[in-house]
């Protein structure tokens, strides 16, 4: 095995069309310390990383190991040479076992060449057992819950070889338990000799685990520190580079009206999995409640059941006092009043491969406002589209353009601006700032806001518990299907929801 | 598999430098076959546009594609595969040759309306299935359709030879009788196979056009092409606009096998479908599935089959070549990286690389 | 009604589907979508019968129809990685371009319109196993079949273990249902679905020489008849189980075999018994249970 010493990108520049994603970036990685990779949504730290592995190649600069400059052509290449990395959207088979993944990149065979499934087995259980990241190894990976499917991502760079770990946004999909028992992970592996890159937007984390911390804004290196000789404050600057806006401010309301009733919702997936189990709620006018919760504990199912776009659900949901039944389509629940910025983007929010235009009047082509019984007014359509274009600050030179033309954060503008468009009395707000900028970010926090003084009723639902608490009224945590807390984001912390998250409940107050 | 198609715009340089690789392709095949390309395609052009009787030929091969084409191009980009334009067809024309023949006695203003009706009718049940497979059974709309279409080749050869067999026929060519004089549309070149059913055809084409422009049913079948999921967010009911978009497809492929049938052959024949429905999803194919497009991809494919004929006829190449060209220019119309070949510079940064840029 | 004649003919009826439908399989596997398999088998068609008219050899036919099976296959290698062409639409593209190919080189080289038989047109040898053959009813199995056939039935057993078996089937897997996953690990995508599709072309020119060569020697304009969308079909209701593939193509053999016997005691018109390959394909679908579409 080769012992990585010394990694070293000098001056790596990537351009994605007219976008530049890094610009001259230099990065020094040593042996057994833990680096911290910082910067906003598109400072360009993925595509840095991605370089490193062999994903992409540099389009200026060069990789050094041991001053000898290498290039790599593909993962293969970068794995040889003693580099691992664990993705964002783990980069693991569904469909085949633990150890099938385990063994993709390099198989474990008998004599007569075919796999030695029995032996691999025994070898995943042992390296589980060396590095305390134990896993069940005949598993189907769709079956395993996402804590244990990073587990197995970690193994398997280990398994192939690697001396420095990269590991992108690990945090995203853990519980705050589930963190403290990966940085133990990570600095164990440290005290072993491998490096590690930790990729992340998070302050407290960063500050928490590494030796080092790299800033990146805008493709461009702004900050090289190290750890100790830093505060979260300064780090916060070198990412954003301004101060931030104060947020907008919410003003008393009358909430006093029911605008959302659910009770005893229920829903078993396509796997046989209660993802929704007896979920009972009242959203009021005039309120932002949050849902906090690791992703995949039944809140995109809860949002489908909401929206209609699944029906084979039990219990009972009331919009704006009237009772919608379960087999009531996704118009007739609009038509009642409900909106949604749905979780993804890309796959449910917009139509990419249409033009801003059609994007845009998907919530109102229905009504008499550019539309008659069968035709529509594309240039009464057109006006509107410019109007709430503008007014939204989506930076677009002609709506006929291809929705994917727009960044992310424009994209989710033109999302937020369709959904108000009809003014919502019920809006569900579902990760509405993921893989946002900041700027957006803050635009969109607003907006809610600005909804919600206007009367109207906001269900936010996001993992980011940062999010969670700065913009809403109210606070129900959920998991495994089920609402296992409630609190009022003025007196309590993120830590007593993180343990809500995790599934300890209060012994006090849980409802 | 992946059985879904969105439709994708073609710019006009990939489609030249389509329509000149399939020339290409053929000139070499046709070379290498012992012929000269250059008198060749002399021949074809002389066929397709070189006289009065040229011109008429080019359109008279261009009417069925119009409707084949504009049903493969209605379903395509409603999100729908539709693969079974042929057995569509097929349905199409024979019911409207059995009300043809049925009701000899009515008049031609209520005899006409009454066999494209039928013809359409027809035309939409068979499209039923593959939908109904589609959306209800998992399964995909490509395999159901290709089977219809050969059910539909054997049983209307079953029906016309044991049922609508022509009388004094013993069998030697499957046909029907004559339809009624009064049910055969009118000619608008006199002397050639043009008849109104161009009008009927352009009619449809506009309709198309109308319909994605300025209704709402064409907003939500659009919409339900490009992404269904974001459809049924937005509260299009997929499903109703997809048997609705399928249904229309299938009707208008039925009307083109009426209009062939009372236009230019007075009978149903046995395979007189023969290449007009992958000429049509070709044509829809190469105009990007817009109404337009369509229109001239259908032109353009009635042009080299109207060139072909005269090929064949006065050269000792085989009008299968035309088919080998027409191909060839599909494998590449779709062909994302082959217009880049011209830039001799290489891949230009730009666009190709944004999607991946915006993943940060 | 023959049992045995009826057996032996399912099993030359289900050879050629079979065969495409495991190349389809290894396609699927690596997520290519892959529907030129009635292409190659009809350019195998062809070419089994001019090569073997030509240097009289049914072994050169056979090799000539996989090469151009494998040449086709390159092609569309050649059209859909490199430049990027949506493989649906050069499928369907490329079927019929073959379709008009073989016609336009039939009447060019040959002279000939409709089909192509000559008395001079080498078959592939039949082989009748020894003692196997002498076992009552199933016997017929082993009686009288080109080494094709066999072949056909083998490759099921070697797409089972080479797909879920082996290193390389663990690429073929990983390719299809998570690309980003093999290419992590430094999977070659691109080449693993190259192989599967070179893999598909050899059982396809296999296939072809079979249908052309295997049992009339004869060509005709379009023989293969939808028999690579019925591989597809088989394909489809597989649920990618090698031993299910298998049993559907038996089963659409079976189904056109007893058509043929039925025709031969002359009660029902010939157009009847040629849709019945196309009627099961399309009763498997409907037998299914109801599954919606997941949007």
């Amino acid at each position: 095995m080769i012992i990585i010493k010394q990694i070293e990108l000098r001056k790596i520049t990537k351009i994605f069309g007219t976008l530049t994603a890094n610009s001259e970036v230099d990065f020094t990685i040593e042996p057994g310390k833990i680096y911290g990779l910082i910067g906003e949504n598109g400072a360009g730290k993925t595509t840095l990383m991605r370089m490193l592995y062999g994903m992409y190649e540099p389009d200026g600069g060069e990789i050094l190991i041991d001053g000898r400059p290498v290039h790599f052509k593909s993962p293969k290449d970068a794995i040889d040479a003693g580099i691992g990395m664990v993705h964002q959207h783990f980069a693991l088979v569904p469909t085949l076992t633990v150890t099938q993944n385990m063994i993709l990149g390099r198989p474990i065979q008998k004599k007569n060449k075919l796999l030695d499934i029995k032996k691999a087995e025994q070898m995943v259980d042992a390296l589980g057992k060396e590095y305390k990241l134990e896993v069940p190894p005949k598993a189907l990976v769709k079956d395993i819950p996402v804590s244990i499917q990073q587990r197995v991502e970690i193994l398997k760079a280990l398994y192939l070889g690697a001396d420095l770990l990269i590991m992108d946004e690990p945090t995203a999909v853990l519980t705050p338990q589930e963190i403290v028992k990966l940085f133990q992970t990570l600095v164990e592996l440290r005290n072993a000799g491998k490096s590690i890159i930790l990729i992340t937007h998070k302050l407290n984390e960063i500050m928490q685990i590494t030796d080092e911390i790299m800033v990146l804004r805008l493709g461009k290196v702004t900050g090289h520190v190290l750890t100790s000789e830093t505060d979260e404050r300064s780090i916060a600057e070198m990412m954003v580079g301004r101060q931030l806006n104060p947020q907008k401010e919410k003003k008393e309301t009358d909430q006093s009206e029911i605008a959302l009733e659910v009770t005893d919702l229920e829903y078993v997936d396509k796997w046989g999995v209660k993802a929704v189990d007896h979920i009972s709620f009242t959203l009021r006018k005039g309120e932002i409640l949050g849902i906090a919760g690791v992703q995949g504990n039944g809140q995109s199912e809860l949002i489908d059941i909401l929206t209609g776009m699944v029906n084979n659900y039990s219990g009972s949901i009331s919009i704006a006092g009237k009772s919608v039944s379960a087999s009531m389509g996704t118009r007739a629940r609009r038509e009642t009043g409900l909106g949604c910025i749905p979780e993804d983007r890309q796959l449910t929010g917009a139509a990419v491969g249409g033009t801003i235009l059609a994007n845009f009047i998907m919530s109102g082509y229905r009504t008499d406002d550019f539309a008659g019984k069968y035709l529509i007014n594309y240039r009464k359509a057109k006006e509107r589209t410019w109007e709430y274009v503008k007014r939204f600050t989506v930076k677009t030179d002609d709506i006929m353009n291809d929705a994917l033309s727009l960044s992310g954060g424009n994209l989710q503008k033109l999302i937020v601006a369709r959904e108000l468009y009809l003014k919502p009395s019920v809006l569900i707000a579902a990760q509405p700032s993921r893989g946002v900028d900041i700027g957006a970010t803050e635009y969109i926090h607003d907006t809610l806001v600005e909804h919600r003084n206007q009367g109207n009723a906001v269900l936010l639902v996001s993992n980011e518990l940062s999010e969670i608490m700065t913009v809403s009224d109210r606070i129900l945590v959920i998991y495994n299907g089920r609402f296992v807390g409630e609190a009022d984001p003025r007196t309590t912390t993120e830590e007593e929801i993180g343990l809500l998250m995790a599934g300890i409940e209060r012994r006090d107050s849980s409802s | 598999m992946n059985f879904t198609y969105r439709p994708v715009p073609i710019s006009a340089k990939t489609a030249i430098m389509a329509v000149i690789s399939g020339l290409l392709f053929g000139a070499v095949l046709i070379f290498a076959t012992g012929n000269n390309p250059v008198i060749i395609y002399a021949a074809l052009i002389r066929g397709a546009c070189g006289s009065l009787f040229a011109i008429a030929s080019s359109i008279r091969w261009t009417i069925p594609l119009i409707f084949t084409g504009t049903a493969a191009a209605i379903a395509f980009k409603g999100g729908v595969f539709n693969m079974g334009v042929e057995g569509q067809m097929y349905m199409g024309g024979l019911a409207a040759a059995v009300v043809g023949i049925t009701w000899r006695e009515l008049p031609g203003c209520l005899l006409i309306p009454l066999m494209l009706i039928a013809s359409m009718i027809a035309g939409l049940i068979w499209a039923l299935p593959p939908i109904l497979a589609k959306l209800y059974y998992g399964s995909s709309e490509v395999v159901p359709c290709m089977m219809l279409n050969y059910i539909a080749m054997y049983l209307t050869d079953y029906l016309v030879h044991n049922v609508f067999l022509a009388s004094g026929n013993r069998g030697a060519t499957i046909k029907t009788d004559m339809i009624a004089e009064q049910s055969r549309l009118t000619k608008l070149i006199p002397s050639s196979s043009v008849s109104t059913a161009l009008l009927i055809g352009l009619i449809i084409v506009l309709l198309y056009q109308l319909i994605i422009r300025k209704t709402k049913f064409g907003y939500e079948f659009e919409i339900c092409g490009i992404n269904p999921r974001f459809a049924r967010y937005g509260g299009v009911n997929v499903n109703k606009t997809r048997i609705g978009v399928i249904l229309l497809s299938g009707a208008i492929a039925g009307l083109g096998g009426a209009t062939e049938i009372m236009g230019v052959r007075y009978c149903f024949e046995s395979r007189f479908v023969g290449d007009f429905a992958t000429n049509g999803i070709l044509a829809a194919l190469l105009g990007s599935c817009s109404p337009v497009g369509t229109l001239f991809g259908a032109a353009f494919m009635g042009f080299l089959k109207a060139g072909s004929l005269t090929v064949e006829r006065t050269t000792s190449v085989s009008r299968a070549v035309a088919v080998v060209i027409q191909c060839t220019i599909i494998c590449f119309v779709s062909a994302k990286s082959f217009a880049a070949i011209l830039d001799l510079k290489g891949i230009r940064p730009g666009k190709g690389n944004t999607k991946e840029g915006k993943t940060e | 009604m023959n049992v045995s004649l009826l057996i032996s003919a399912a099993m030359r009826y289900s050879a050629p589907v079979l065969l495409a439908a495991v190349g389809a399989l290894f396609c699927d596997c690596a997520g290519v979508t892959f529907i030129i398999l009635e292409a190659q088998m009809l350019l195998g068609c062809f070419f089994a019968v001019i090569a073997g008219y030509y240097f009289q050899s049914w072994a050169a036919g056979v090799l000539c129809a996989i090469l151009a099976s494998i040449l086709l296959g390159w092609f569309f290698i050649w059209i859909t990685m490199k430049m990027k062409a949506i493989e649906l639409v050069v499928g369907f593209a490329i079927n019929f371009l073959i379709d008009g190919l073989t016609i336009y080189l039939l009447r060019m080289v040959f002279h000939q319109t409709g089909s192509f038989v000559s008395p001079e047109i080498p078959a592939i040898p039949k082989i009748t196993v020894p003692v196997l053959s002498h076992i009552p009813l199933i016997g017929s199995i082993f009686y009288q079949q080109t080494w094709i056939v066999y072949a056909a039935f083998l490759s099921v057993l070697v797409a089972a273990i080479l797909i879920y078996h082996t290193p390389f089937g663990l690429h073929i897997l990983s390719s299809g249902a998570n690309p980003e996953a093999a290419k992590a690990v430094g999977i070659d995508i691109g080449k693993t679905r190259i192989k599967c599709i070179m893999i598909a072309s050899v059982l396809c020119g296999l296939a072809g020489s079979q249908l052309s060569i295997g049992f009339l020697s004869m060509f005709s304009e379009g023989m293969t008849v939808g028999k690579g969308f019925i591989a597809l079909g088989a394909l489809m209701f597989s649920n990618r189980k090698p031993t299910l593939v298998l049993f559907i193509t038996l089963l659409f053999g079976f189904a056109e075999a007893i058509g043929n016997q039925v025709q031969l005691s002359g009660t029902i018109a010939s157009e009847l018994v040629l849709m019945i390959p196309y009627l099961a394909v399309l009763a498997c679908v409907f037998a299914r249970k109801p599954v919606a579409e997941q949007i």
